[in-house]
């Protein structure tokens, strides 16, 4: 019987569950939907149970579908930088707080400021954090620890009863194994951990005494390539799987692209397009940018470093544009049709991708999105081909500030995620970034493959370096002279519009 | 006797039949496009007068009584016509800006400041007159074979009478060729510019006679004893009536520009904004016309494939201000800034922002550069404290209160307002049926004033500053 490895991918708009087997291909995919409610003063949450009911839907159909593999591991990846309240028993106590959620925007600069100060942090502080984690508590309110203590400050009730703050990967973690876990690279954002040596991430007291919140709330720490547990009885039975199936970790999204990539040596970078976007690339060293938000973090194999350089927004515009001009039937084909019939550089329009602010290269939970340049003559397909072109132009940035951070150009890039399934879109980046890029096989699922394949390491039935290259067979896109000419001139037109915007969008914003 | 109105629009031509009780018996529209691609926008005259004989021909089926007089309104242009009524050139519309090109030229030739001392305006691409020399500059040969040049509404007029003759209110466009004081032709920069003085028309005003029908059409269209006043721009007809004629008394019309008019006795000009000559003497108008306003709501449904109303629909509950800041400069702008190369953003969207989102800052920013002309005018001493209201926005109450709110002005509306039935009260003032232009208000009942509510003004005085503050400091630098 041929052994397989389930990997469970949560993100934010669906979660995928994969089956990959022992010569790692992948096998099956199932892609479960749920929704995000978005609110007032910067709320976004998730149910909880909404995710684990639509993994729970997923497995089932992937173990009726494939009754003759042995199902050998469990892994996990996902969105991180969430909180999910849980009680002794694993209640969730709180809808998830998600990576999009602000509302903590202020009490982490309160938490992290005072005077002397260099960019809003006190500075003894803001070494501290920088000595031992490689980086600092973002002012956008976005990172879980933003979320512990807006529930501590806002919600203490809730803050009160909870048992373990839990991240969501290591949330659905506990649910099939009961075990209350977090993995080190994921738990990376609560700012609390010295993760000096990769191969031994801890949590650190005196961080944990600088941010006000209470280590008994915490979870263990493991590492990503550890098992959590077994699989529940009863859920074991459920899924008609065997009772000693293990669970393991797994890592957060980012760290978990590269690995399904096969990007698992030094430099070999990954531009992944999905809901967000990252340019990432496991490096041998730790090192922070603060100015443009970058920093090296735990990656996602043991021992490892890798650069976590993310920007907030990149397909989540492609469904922001649909919904503004009512495209709901087939939209992603038709918003690729209909950018194909305008041209590069969209007539001159552009599109400020920044709808939920931005992360990297500058962290600015101030700036917004918009339309720039629109006269009369623009039409449906120009402000989508835009919306596309602008997205890329936050990238063309970001890349940028990643050559600076690794020390070296990047000349031709591997993409996947979602996004790299259209090849308009992947035409548009190349062209823009004026580099050829490669788009891995199966570009969409390289997060959940990433999460069984280290399942298959964590049992013991792999080893790392078994992983390189299997993001082959590569589809090529050459990058276009001219038109990456014409991109370069409206590229700096974009860089200009933030320069000359930021203050205004500071004053009108905050 | 009944009484004939046409007005040739930017986007349809209508012509009303009116009796001489004030009965509205018969209306017709027929439409039309003008376009405008890379600063150029021409149409064929002959399209409008084929539109306006057909109007006339089925209006005239509806009559009873003879006609007695006919009078044409229409938008802001320019024709280049031989003697026999053949354009020379296509005729220019305002939506041209192409003389940009020229204005270097002309200030070498003339100082700017003397131009406004003589014309009360600045130079700007926008007047007919700087159309008219681009032509004349670029195909002077061709130019030799002008005859006279009128804008289409009167092209028309030509073609039915054979005379060329222009009103003064329209002459007043044809900066910098038309003398405020002297109160005619320019004739030192005409012989400046060596054009020939023969081919300005006479200029009369727009409820002077302008002549009758040509026998053969007259026989045709059974209209023979018609006479055709002079008539004027669209704008003013409209004004009209509404019977907004006295000095402090303000209009704006929301087409598919939005038209701001305040009407003064010649103590005003402000050179923020278009000087033109109201119809009488001694009286003048300051205009801000806003080039950018039903065309955005008009883009923004073409866009997103939504109807203006059911978008309209859309807002009538949401809240408001609007978190997005729309800058609405998609063709450029003339009053109070001129400038044709600014282009329009759309600010502070985020993932939740949803078109009505727009649709609504799309309006709010009519309303905030409305509100900036009415600060500029503030400033120079005038304050409006009301507005009579008409056109295509009008007829939305979520536009109005808007516009009330942000502005701090009531708006008025009228039982009526068109160009077609200003028309029609030029003829009626030529015959005598009304003795002066203050009766008209006793035909044209006010049916609704809109006041702002000060809660949201007070909140909407905020937006306005962020609003100013992307326009000054930031994006146009204004």
């Amino acid at each position: 019987m041929e052994k397989g490895f389930i990997g469970i991918d949560l993100g934010t708009s669906s979660a995928k569950i994969a089956l990959v087997s022992e010569n790692k291909k992948l096998l099956d995919v199932k892609y479960k939907s749920y929704g995000l409610k978005i609110g007032d003063n910067g709320l976004v949450e998730q149910n909880p149970e909404d995710w684990f009911k639509a993994i729970n839907e997923g497995i089932h159909e992937i173990i009726e579908n494939n009754s003759k593999i042995d199902v050998r591991g469990i892994g996990l990846t996902g969105q991180w930088s969430g909180t999910v309240p849980v009680d002794k028993d694993g209640n969730n106590l709180h809808d998830a707080i998600i990576w999009m959620d602000t509302r903590g925007k202020k009490i982490i600069e309160k938490v992290t400021g005072g005077f002397p100060s260099i960019s809003k942090y006190r500075i003894d502080k803001l070494i501290k954090w920088l000595r031992k984690t490689g980086g600092a508590p973002a002012h956008s309110g976005k990172d879980s620890i933003a979320h512990i203590l807006f529930l501590k400050d806002e919600m203490h009730e809730i803050y009160d009863k909870t048992y373990k703050f839990l991240e969501p990967k290591d949330y659905i973690a506990m649910k099939l194994t009961g075990k209350f876990k977090a993995s080190w690279d994921n738990i990376v954002l609560l700012w609390v951990t010295d993760n000096r040596d990769p191969n031994n991430i801890k949590y650190d007291d005196e961080l944990i005494k600088m941010v006000g919140i209470d280590k008994n709330k915490l979870p263990e720490i493991i590492k990503p390539t550890d098992i959590v547990g077994l699989l529940k009885k009863e859920i074991s039975k459920d899924l008609n799987l065997p009772d000693n199936v293990p669970v393991v970790s797994g890592c957060g999204d980012m760290h978990s692209s590269l690995i399904g990539a096969g990007l698992v040596n030094d430099f070999e970078s990954l531009l992944y397009l999905g809901t967000s976007s990252w340019i990432t690339a496991h490096v041998p060293f730790k090192k922070t940018d603060i100015f443009h938000n970058i920093a090296s973090i735990p990656a996602g194999i043991p021992g490892k470093f890798l650069v976590a350089a993310e920007q907030e927004n990149a397909c989540n515009c492609m469904e922001f544009i649909s919904n503004m001009l009512g495209i709901d039937q087939e939209k992603y084909k038709k918003i690729d049709e209909m950018a194909m019939r305008s041209n590069a550089g969209s007539n001159n329009l552009i599109f400020l991708p920044w709808v939920f602010g931005e992360r990297a290269p500058v962290e600015d939970p101030y700036i917004r999105g918009g339309f720039f340049n629109l006269s009369l003559i623009h039409s449906d397909e120009d402000m989508i081909r835009s919306v596309m072109e602008g997205v890329a132009f936050n990238s063309k940035w970001l890349l940028s500030a990643v050559e600076k951070f690794i020390g070296r150009r990047i000349n031709s890039i591997i993409m996947s995620g979602g996004g790299a399934l259209s090849d308009i879109r992947v035409k548009i980046f190349s062209n823009v970034l004026g580099r050829d890029i490669f788009v891995i096989d199966r570009p969409r699922d390289s997060g959940v493959k990433g999460a069984a394949l280290l399942a298959a390491v964590g049992t013991g039935n792999m080893e790392i370096k078994d992983l390189a290259g299997i993001g082959k067979p590569y589809k090529e896109f050459k990058f276009n002279i001219e038109e990456n000419k014409k991109y370069e001139r409206i590229y700096k037109e974009f860089l200009n519009f933030y320069k000359n915007n930021k203050k205004s969008m500071h004053i009108l914003n905050s | 006797m009944n009484y004939i109105g046409i007005d040739i629009g930017s986007s349809s031509t209508k012509g009303v039949l009116v009796s001489d009780e004030f009965k509205i018996l018969k209306s017709i529209k027929k439409d039309h496009q003008i376009f405008i691609k890379n600063k150029k926008s021409t149409v064929k005259g002959d399209l409008f007068y084929k539109e306006s004989i057909e109007i006339i021909r089925e209006l005239v089926k509806y009559s009873k009584e003879k006609i007695g007089k006919i009078t044409f309104s229409g938008f802001e242009s320019i024709s280049f016509l031989d003697k026999n009524g053949n354009e020379i050139f296509p005729s220019i519309t305002y939506l041209d800006t192409r003389a940009d090109s020229i204005i270097p030229k002309i200030q070498n030739i003339i100082e700017e400041d003397e131009i406004i001392k003589i014309s009360r305006n600045r130079i700007s691409s926008i007047f007919e007159g700087y159309k008219l020399l681009l032509e004349f500059f670029k195909n002077q040969n061709k130019f030799k074979n002008v005859f006279t040049i009128l804008d289409v509404p009167r092209y028309v007029v030509f073609k039915l009478t054979g005379n060329a003759i222009l009103d003064k209110t329209t002459a007043m466009l044809f900066a910098p060729f038309f003398h405020v004081d002297k109160d005619d032709w320019n004739y030192d920069f005409i012989r400046t510019i060596k054009l020939n003085e023969e081919i300005f028309p006479e200029l009369r005003e727009p409820f002077e006679i302008y002549g009758n029908v040509k026998n053969e059409i007259g026989n045709k269209l059974n209209i023979k004893d018609a006479e055709i006043l002079v008539g004027t721009q669209d704008t003013y007809s409209q004004m009209l009536s509404m019977g907004l004629t006295n000095p402090n008394e303000s209009s704006i019309i929301y087409g598919t520009t939005a038209v701001f008019d305040y009407i003064h006795n010649g103590n005003n000009f402000n050179y923020n904004f278009v000087n033109t000559r109201y119809f009488g003497k001694n009286k003048y108008i300051l205009e801000a016309a806003m080039f950018n306003s039903g065309s955005l709501l008009n883009w923004l449904s073409r866009t997103c494939n939504k109807r203006i109303e059911d978008l309209d629909k859309m807002i009538t509950n949401k809240k408001r201000p609007s978190n997005i800041i729309t800058i609405p400069f998609f063709s450029g702008e003339r009053a109070p800034i001129w400038n044709n190369q600014l282009k329009g953003s759309i600010n502070f969207l985020q993932m939740d922002s949803k078109i009505e989102d727009i649709y609504l800052s799309f309006i709010e920013s009519i309303g905030y550069w409305l509100n900036y002309s009415l600060d500029i005018l503030k400033k120079s001493g005038i304050e409006v404290l009301e507005i009579h209201s008409s056109g295509g926005g009008s007829k939305s109450n979520n536009f109005l209160q808007i516009i009330s709110d942000i502005t701090g002005k009531k708006q008025i509306i009228n039982e009526f307002s068109s160009a077609e039935m200003g028309d029609v009260l030029f003829g009626f003032y030529s015959d005598r049926i009304i003795k002066n232009f203050n009766e008209i208000k006793n035909y044209n009942k006010v049916i609704r004033e809109i006041y702002s509510i000060n809660e949201n003004y007070i909140k909407y005085a905020k937006s306005y500053r962020k609003f100013i503050e992307i326009i000054k400091k930031y994006i146009y630098k204004i």
